[in-house]
């Protein structure tokens, strides 16, 4: 077969040299007849002729074509044609301006040009020549995304791409990923946030674990203009992944690799034994008050004395009232015991039953490693390219499990291979064929539960540094009496086992372009079809665990007690592998593409159809999964200034009901090059001004609720099986399993629509050397698909979703770049910054009367209710007046102020005092969050939550970089940041037993606040009221990536046939500034899970 | 290439291309492939499947306090019977139930003290309404089986109004399943929705049978709809609703003073109330033999020391004990299964119940002191908890109680069964390390008290005849007492009811009384034989005794070991505060949460139908 078509393709050739031939004899007969024409030959540097190149006469713009299919031009009747120059243009290939040194069979050479390859902006279902984009679309290279040393492609795009929001919640191996969002959100709706994503043209689930070596670029659609042609999928924004593909070339052999060192960015700081029990104390004594407030209220003619007197009371337990009755205390013998539990000089020194135990160190490692290894192969010939790479990436974890039963499976690892060829085939000159074949295949493991951050919470803070000294002699030890899980962190990780998760992911495309210039030039007819699958296994394993008590040593010695075996041995399990989910997607596509120039006129048009199935057992219900759609686009180009286009999608969803199953959705877009115009005047400073704006509809036919997409949201009221019941006797008890109304249908449901409108700039300064883009966007997503939340209660049905909702968001974008170079030194300096806002103007809620200010409608998506806070009470005098001693009078507490600074009344008559305003009627003391009795109602209670404040979406996102090279050396560094962003952290030091960060070093108390130290919560015990006060402000800067590195290449390389070795130092997540770090990594700040990593890289990349 | 002739070359692969890709693109590849879900045709087709609809309304209907999923503790928790013993009280054990809250005074309408919750309520009064709608469907089913299940739908409707109208006052009446847009159901008078729920209880009792083959015990009967009837007419004779003018000042707080009043109480005294509520018990008394229903009473008033089988068992705890017994007039008869896992959240509701099942996990539900003063000595007198002791299982035995006390509360000492022996409350003293009950979530604190009703003992705690009692006999034979002394006073009548009980029970008639006087003595009685079984909490409502009984400073007793002079261990013991109660007049009636307010429905014109004081 190759054979016949090497054939083929040597006949055309031979026939092309005919036709040249003749026509260079044509041009020889025809010299002498008209003398004032002008005609030649255009073909580019392998003698190919070239089509539709622009040749134009220097200083007569209208005097101009384009060469015809054998790459011939004639201009003709040119006045003193031999004195012209002529200028040769292309998309793809370097300007050329030549004198006219023949009047005929001028042959003119067109260089490819490497920076017009660059200058392709891929958008859906094509691509396009940048400077004729009309719509707003980011992208990244892969020089950037090679630069973080991250496992997830995810994680490497925050910072880079103006209008991409990125946050990191975990950072545990494999389960690392960012959840990312174009421009902020358009909708309230959880799980209908995200982008689509697409890979080499094909909408896919997973993209996580694509290896980045193999990625050229990753773009995002932020506009209706470029997302319309996705239809209902669209509205989000979609983000444009594509692989590397062959290129014409000898076999290059690029081999890259890296041995990272990984740490936890933020890890907080935890009390020892002492200061635990000195903190609870604390606690105790201050928490008094609230709990014997009520026995000494002025009206029964107590004071403050009777209340001292009655906290210091002595009882026959030899404790204070106030020790004895708190809920934690410890005497002083037991905090000498702690403090000395390290010190066996010591005669308090008791340590396995006084022990103080750093359990982080116990638990977690200082670091681990994460290895990252790729290869890839590119080359070929006109006939056949490829690109063929192999990666494997290996994280390792940072919890130690070295105790445990499988200490190399119990931790948290994740290993990765990557495979991928791409494979570009011309079969005939016209008739082109594409061969993607992309696999990963993912081993992930770790402690079970698979959920960390049950673990985290669950388990780690539930631990404390004086349950259990934990392990003596490879013994998990429990003290005294007491067998509670959460007293032994060591005994809990090592009895959880493990699990093991194996997945592989197939993605395949054959993409076939039949070139019809035969019939209609530039006309191609394309087809496609992908399949990709999934596979999931599981296997796992159970440590039983063996637990000791201890029992102190008759003999009176401390360090040797006496141990007990609490449980029989059992032997530890193995699990063999199980199934656990798999999912496979069939993709079809068919398509008609035009493109030509008439002159000034570039003509472009694109018709495509598409269909997929997915058949995916975990979608509820158990059936296939279709969409259907199809794609409309014309371009029009005016002499590259004025530019319009015309997108449109026309998509059908099965969410819907036959009639309202299609949705079409348009956009227009139209650009202006200013600096094309002739009166535009040339000059360094402004090179290239381009206008440009859009505006179009794109839709959404998802709702997605806790992670179940719900389906044909049309159907008739459904019945399901669920709950039972039991009748008979107890000899003849029977149980009945249950059924029950499910879901009632809507249907008049369709699709959600975003109204999308984008208004953008760009332009070039400075002879190139700044570039800046300026966009303005707005967006109103109507009939949002969402439940109703105003129907009573009462109904009880469970209703469908309906189009009800609007939501209005809005920002801008700007990016700027700057490159030079002084002397030998390449310099360039960029920065981003986005800004998106957003306002809820319709969603069906209730509001209660009087209460607007607590509704969703006109806040921002994910706008907190809380109660409003005024900083602490920081002293008796702003409750209560003072005594000549300083204590208050009970009988006469502190009247409340309103808005206007006046005393007020509550619904009763009865005049409001401050020290009534605690939440629910709470006793205040000082060191108590100060919380506004917002509404002036005389009492705090759930009237006095109201919306405000900034939500977990930051409203500003930016990134900064600069680098440099020189030589052989190169350095980059990137910050990255947000802001107008806050996280709700609920953490409370002093719940139970519990772990205590050292956020209880900065606890209220008079002394610190007299000192004017630093105060980050309430006083020890104190309440922790669901107020603005803990909805932290989660700003920060990041040292997002920084990379040094140096290229070598000495000659006995090259003789190896080494081009080029470059070693690199690289990092990501370095240093982070932000306000509040006592509360954690502000990324994911009230979060609790594996912590988020920083990581240092050390690699290598040869080139062959 | 001239121009038509390229126009014309562009029309005919257009037209190929559509015509390719019009041939898929129909709407039947969108379609929803058969399969996936049922329908209502598909469950009222037959009677097999409408059983599973029937046995889900049975499911969402017929409480079940005795918990058995995660939505609460025990049912006493907010009322003077428990007090939840956990660390801080402000743990997961209390906020289930919203305890923490309740107990303190700061109950609030987001967080109330239905122990279901609002929407639970409805949801099962729209399951009934629709299997009332739809039984009929059922193409195997004769008349008479339509009937019964139409009644039995009618009941449970009946039922979760009851609930409501028993926390929050007059509700919206719901006859039939809500669609479409007329979703406005305001609040109606206690006085109609009283009325309706009675009418749909006779409605029921007209068409139940009085009795079931015992492989379908767990559905009501006939009695069990007069039962229903019985209750809520109690409860409207009541003086929360039935107000004297003598005690109209008591709940002043909780009337708005107009119109809005009648969703509250009926708007004057009337006696003859009292004579419906005394009927409607005397009509489930004289239709119980019919059903088999009856005292349990064998004339074996105390369970024999160290029981382990039924038949040690007294006759009062025979009567929670025993599936199926006679007394039971309807249960709740969900398996309750301890070992099913957490899956359906049976094992959580066990660490609820006590902590003698689960131990260190468990919760400890004490019972306070004040409590326990309320079971009279085994000679009728009054009894009051000393200050201390020496050792607190001898001077429990040496309390000489009530029999029902030694059924139903554990204590420190106590032998419980043959895998747990005797009860390890206590604090380490004198060299004797602490008990292995002794702390909650880590705290040792030696409460030593504990009720032990509805937690598995018997046959070395065995759980799987658990049953929770909805209707027992001998609660309507106290209604009755307590009805007919409100109507005339204590006569014959009044007293042959209320001492068959303690008869039962083992204690001493009861004669004597003036009306107040039997008043105190039958709601006493009330109290200690209806223990733990989810009357207390309506009871106090109803008698207005609540602002006092839960403003209590709540107490019990703490035990440390100590060494006897023969150097065996004693479990001394002291009275310890545990919690000072806080009563609002509001809690008279539950909040409705402030969505369903907002949502403006429940009153009329520009009140939100909320209840005073919310």
């Amino acid at each position: 077969m190759f054979k016949n078509q090497a054939l083929g393709k040597q006949k055309l050739y031979t026939m092309k040299k005919r036709v040249i031939f003749v026509l260079i004899i044509m041009f020889a007969l025809s010299k002498s007849v008209i003398a004032q024409n002008i005609s030649g030959l255009v073909v580019d540097s392998k003698d190919v002729p070239l089509e539709g190149v622009t040749v134009q006469v220097k200083g007569t713009p209208n005097k101009a074509t384009v060469t015809d299919l054998n790459g011939k031009f004639v201009l003709s009747n040119v006045a003193n044609a031999a004195q012209k120059t002529l200028t040769f243009s292309f998309l793809g290939y370097e300007k050329l301006e030549q004198k006219v040194s023949s009047l005929t069979n001028l042959k003119i050479v067109l260089q490819e040009s490497s920076k017009g390859l660059e200058e392709i902006v891929v958008v859906g279902y094509g691509s396009q020549k940048k400077e004729s984009v009309t719509a707003a679309i980011a992208s990244v290279g892969t020089k950037e995304l090679v630069q973080s040393p991250t496992a997830n492609i995810s994680n490497q795009l925050a910072g880079r791409l103006p209008g991409l929001i990125s946050m990191q919640t975990s950072g545990r191996p494999g389960k690392d990923e960012s959840t990312l969002y174009i421009r902020g959100l358009g909708t309230y709706n959880d799980g209908t946030q995200n982008p689509l994503i697409m890979v080499d043209g094909v909408a896919r689930d997973s993209y996580d674990n694509i290896d980045p070596n193999e990625v050229e670029s990753i773009s995002i659609l932020k506009d209706a203009s470029a997302t319309a042609v996705f239809g209902v999928r669209g509205a989000n924004g979609v983000i444009l992944i594509t692989t590397k593909r062959g290129k014409v070339s000898a076999p290059k052999v690029s081999l890259s690799t890296s041995m990272a060192q990984t740490s936890f960015s933020n890890m907080p700081g935890f009390l020892g034994s002492y200061d635990y029990a000195t903190k609870k104390n604390e606690g105790s004594e201050l928490a008094f008050w609230k709990k014997n407030a009520s026995k000494f209220d002025g009206t029964t003619g107590k004071t403050w004395t009777d209340f001292e007197a009655y906290k210091n009371e002595e009882l026959s337990s030899g404790l204070l009232r106030w020790q004895a009755e708190g809920d934690y205390f410890y005497s002083n013998t037991a905090l000498l015991k702690y403090k000395n539990a390290h010190n066996p000089s010591s005669e308090y020194y008791d340590p396995y039953f006084y022990p103080d135990v750093d359990w982080v160190k116990a638990i977690f490692k200082d670091h681990c490693y994460q290895s990252q290894t790729n290869m890839n192969i590119n080359g070929g010939t006109e006939d056949m390219k490829y690109f063929i790479s192999l990666g494997y990436l290996d994280q390792g974890g940072l919890f130690r499990t070295d105790f445990t039963t499988y200490p190399k499976d119990m931790e948290y690892t994740n290993k990765r291979y990557n495979i991928r060829g791409n494979f570009d085939f011309n079969i005939t000159k016209d008739f082109t064929a594409a061969v993607d074949l992309g696999y990963q295949h993912q081993i992930e493991g770790g402690l079970d539960n698979g959920n960390e951050s049950w673990l985290w919470e669950k388990r780690i803070m539930w631990s404390n540094p004086l349950s259990t000294v934990g392990m003596i002699d490879g013994k998990f030890v429990m003290p005294d009496n007491n067998t509670n899980f959460e007293q032994n962190i060591y005994s809990e990780m090592a009895g959880m086992g493990y699990s093991t998760v194996t997945e592989s992911t197939m993605t395949s495309s054959i993409k076939l372009k039949y070139d019809l210039r035969k019939l209609i030039p530039g006309l191609s007819v394309n087809g496609r079809v992908a399949y990709d699958s999934f596979y999931r296994t599981t296997t796992g394993g159970s440590t039983p665990v063996i637990k000791y008590k201890i029992t102190a040593n008759p003999n009176g010695d401390v360090s040797d007690p006496i141990f007990t075996q609490m449980s029989e041995e059992s032997t530890p399990n193995r699990y063999s592998d199980w199934y656990s989910y798999k999912w496979r997607k069939i993709y079809g596509e068919g398509s008609l593409s035009y493109n030509r120039s008439f002159g000034k006129h570039d003509v472009g048009a694109l018709a495509l159809y598409n269909a997929e199935k997915k058949y995916d057992p975990n979608l509820s219900p158990d059936l296939p999964h279709a969409y259907i759609g199809m794609v409309g686009r014309v371009t029009y180009g005016y002499d590259s200034k004025y530019l319009a286009e015309f997108n449109a999608g026309y998509n059908g969803s099965e969410n819907f009901p036959v009639g309202q199953r299609f949705g079409f959705l348009p956009a227009f877009s139209a650009g202006w090059v200013a600096s094309n115009e002739s009166f535009f005047p040339t000059n360094d400073y402004v090179t290239y001004l381009k206008i440009r704006g859009s505006i179009g509809k794109v839709g959404n036919d998802n709702v997605t609720v806790n992670n179940v997409t719900k389906r044909y949201l049309y159907s008739p009221d459904v019945w399901t099986y669920t709950g039972s019941y039991s009748f008979g006797s107890l000899a003849e008890k029977t149980s009945y399993s249950g059924a029950q109304e499910g879901t009632v249908g809507n249907p008049n449901v369709t699709w959600e629509t975003a109204l999308k409108s984008n208004l953008g700039f760009e332009g070039k300064f400075f002879n190139d050397k700044l570039s800046v883009t300026y966009d303005y966007f707005n967006e109103d997503r109507t009939d949002i698909l969402s439940y109703k939340g105003s129907v009573p209660t009462i109904v009880q049905a469970t209703l469908p979703p309906y189009n009800l909702g609007e939501v209005k968001n809005w920002g801008y974008e700007v990016d700027a770049t700057w490159r030079d170079k002084i002397g030998k030194v390449n310099y360039f300096v960029k920065g981003n910054l986005s800004h998106n806002k957003n306002k809820i103007i319709e969603m069906d809620e209730a509001i209660s009367k009087g209460l607007e200010y607590q509704a969703q409608t006109g806040s921002p998506v994910y706008s907190l209710s809380l109660l409003k806070s005024d900083g602490f009470y920081n002293s008796w005098a702003e409750l209560y007046e003072l005594d000549a001693d300083g204590n208050p009078i009970l009988s006469s507490p502190v009247l409340a102020l309103d808005a206007k600074g006046k005393s007020y009344n509550n619904a009763a008559g009865n005049p409001v005092y401050v020290k009534d305003l605690g939440v629910s009627g709470a006793v205040l003391q000082p060191g108590d969050i100060k919380i506004v009795d917002y509404n002036y109602d005389g009492v705090v209670d759930a009237k006095d939550y109201r919306r405000a404040g900034k939500t977990k979406i930051p409203e500003y996102t930016f990134g900064f970089s600069f680098g440099a090279d020189y030589k052989g050396f190169d350095a980059s560094f990137l910050f990255q940041g947000v802001t107008g962003v806050a996280r709700y952290c609920s953490y409370s030091p002093f719940s139970m037993l519990r772990a205590m960060t050292s956020l209880a070093n900065y606890t209220w108390s008079a002394e610190r606040y007299a000192n004017g130290e630093r105060i980050e919560y309430p006083y020890a015990g104190g309440a922790a009221p669901y107020c603005d006060f803990f909805n932290k402000d989660a700003s920060y800067i990041r040292l997002k990536n920084m990379e040094i590195g140096y290229r070598i290449q000495p000659s006995f390389l090259t003789k190896l046939g080494i081009e080029s070795t470059r070693i690199y130092l690289n990092g990501t997540n370095l240093i982070t500034w932000s306000k509040n770090s006592l509360w954690g990594d502000p990324e994911n700040l009230g979060t609790l899970g594996y912590p988020l990593v920083k990581t240092f890289n050390l690699g290598i990349n040869v080139n062959f | 290439m001239n121009i038509k002739k390229t126009l014309r070359n562009i029309a005919s692969v257009l037209a190929v291309f559509t015509w390719v890709f019009s041939t898929g693109c129909s709407e039947d590849f969108l379609e929803k492939p058969k399969g996936g879900d049922v329908t209502v045709d598909t469950i009222f087709n037959t009677q097999v499947q409408a059983k599973k609809a029937v046995a889900q309304m049975y499911n969402k209907c017929i409480t079940c306090y005795n918990p058995y999923n995660y939505y609460g503790g025990r049912p006493g928790s907010i009322t003077d019977e428990i007090y939840i013993m956990h660390t801080a009280n402000d743990s997961w054990a209390a906020k289930v139930n919203n305890t923490t809250s309740y107990v303190v005074g700061n109950m609030s309408a987001s967080a109330s003290c239905d122990y279901m919750g609002w929407s639970s309520h409805w949801l099962g009064i729209r399951t009934a309404n629709l299997v009332y709608e739809n039984i009929g469907k059922v193409k195997d089913a004769d008349a008479g089986y339509i009937a019964d299940v139409k009644a039995q739908a009618i009941f449970c409707r009946a039922y979760q109004h009851y609930e409501l109208f028993m926390y929050y006052g007059g509700i919206p009446l719901l006859n039939h399943s809500l669609s479409g847009n007329d979703l406005y159901y305001p609040r109606r008078s206690v006085a109609a929705t009283v009325d309706t729920i009675c009418k749909w209880c006779d409605e029921a009792a007209a068409v139940l049978p009085e009795t079931r083959p015992s492989t379908d015990f767990g559905m009501v009967t006939k009695i069990g709809a007069l039962a229903l009837k019985a209750r809520v007419l109690l409860l409207a004779a009541s003086p929360l609703y039935n107000t004297p003018d003598s005690r109209k000042s008591e709940v002043a707080n909780v009337r708005f003073g107009d119109d809005r009043d009648s969703v509250l109480c009926y708007p004057t005294y009337d006696k003859e109330r009292w004579k419906r509520a005394a009927d409607a018990s005397l009509a489930v008394m004289n239709a119980a033999p019919a059903g088999g229903i009856g005292l349990y009473d064998t004339g074996k008033p105390e369970t024999t020391n160290g029981a382990q089988n039924y038949s040690d068992l007294g006759d009062y705890e025979s009567a929670w004990n025993v599936y199926a017994n006679k007394e039971i007039i309807l249960a709740n008869t969900k398996t309750i299964n301890q070992t099913d896992g957490w899956n359906n959240g049976d094992i959580w509701s066990l660490y609820m119940s006590s902590k003698l099942y689960y131990q260190d996990w468990g919760i400890k539900n004490i019972v306070p002191n004040e409590f326990i003063q309320l079971y009279e000595k085994r000679d009728g007198s009054k009894f009051t908890v000393p200050e201390s002791g020496t050792n607190l299982p001898d001077d429990v035995m040496s309390w000489n109680l009530d029999p029902r006390f030694y059924q139903s509360i554990a204590y420190d000492g106590m032998w419980y069964c043959s895998s747990i022996g005797y009860l390890k409350y206590y604090m380490a003293g004198d060299g004797f390390a602490a008990g292995n009950l002794v702390g909650s979530d880590g705290t040792p604190n030696g409460y030593a008290v504990e009720c032990y009703k509805f937690v598995p003992r018997v046959e070395n705690k065995n759980a799987n005849h658990f049953f929770w009692p909805t209707f027992r006999y001998a609660e309507f034979v106290l209604s009755y007492a307590e009805a007919l002394n409100e109507y005339s006073g204590p006569s014959k009548e009044a007293y042959d009811a209320l001492n068959s009980i303690r008869k039962r029970a083992g204690m001493p008639d009861k004669s004597g009384l003036d009306q107040p006087g039997f008043r105190t003595a039958v709601q006493n009685e009330r109290t200690v034989e209806m223990a733990f079984e989810a009357t207390r909490y309506s009871d106090l409502m109803r008698w207005l005794t609540a602002p006092t009984v839960l403003s209590q400073q709540l107490t019990s007793v703490k035990t440390t070991a100590k060494k006897a002079a023969n150097g065996s261990m004693l479990r001394s013991w002291v009275k310890a505060n545990c919690l000072q109660r806080v009563w609002k007049d509001k809690y008279y009636y539950v909040p409705f949460p402030s969505a369903e307010c907002s949502k403006m429905y429940l009153g009329a014109g520009d009140w939100d139908g909320q209840n005073p004081g919310w």
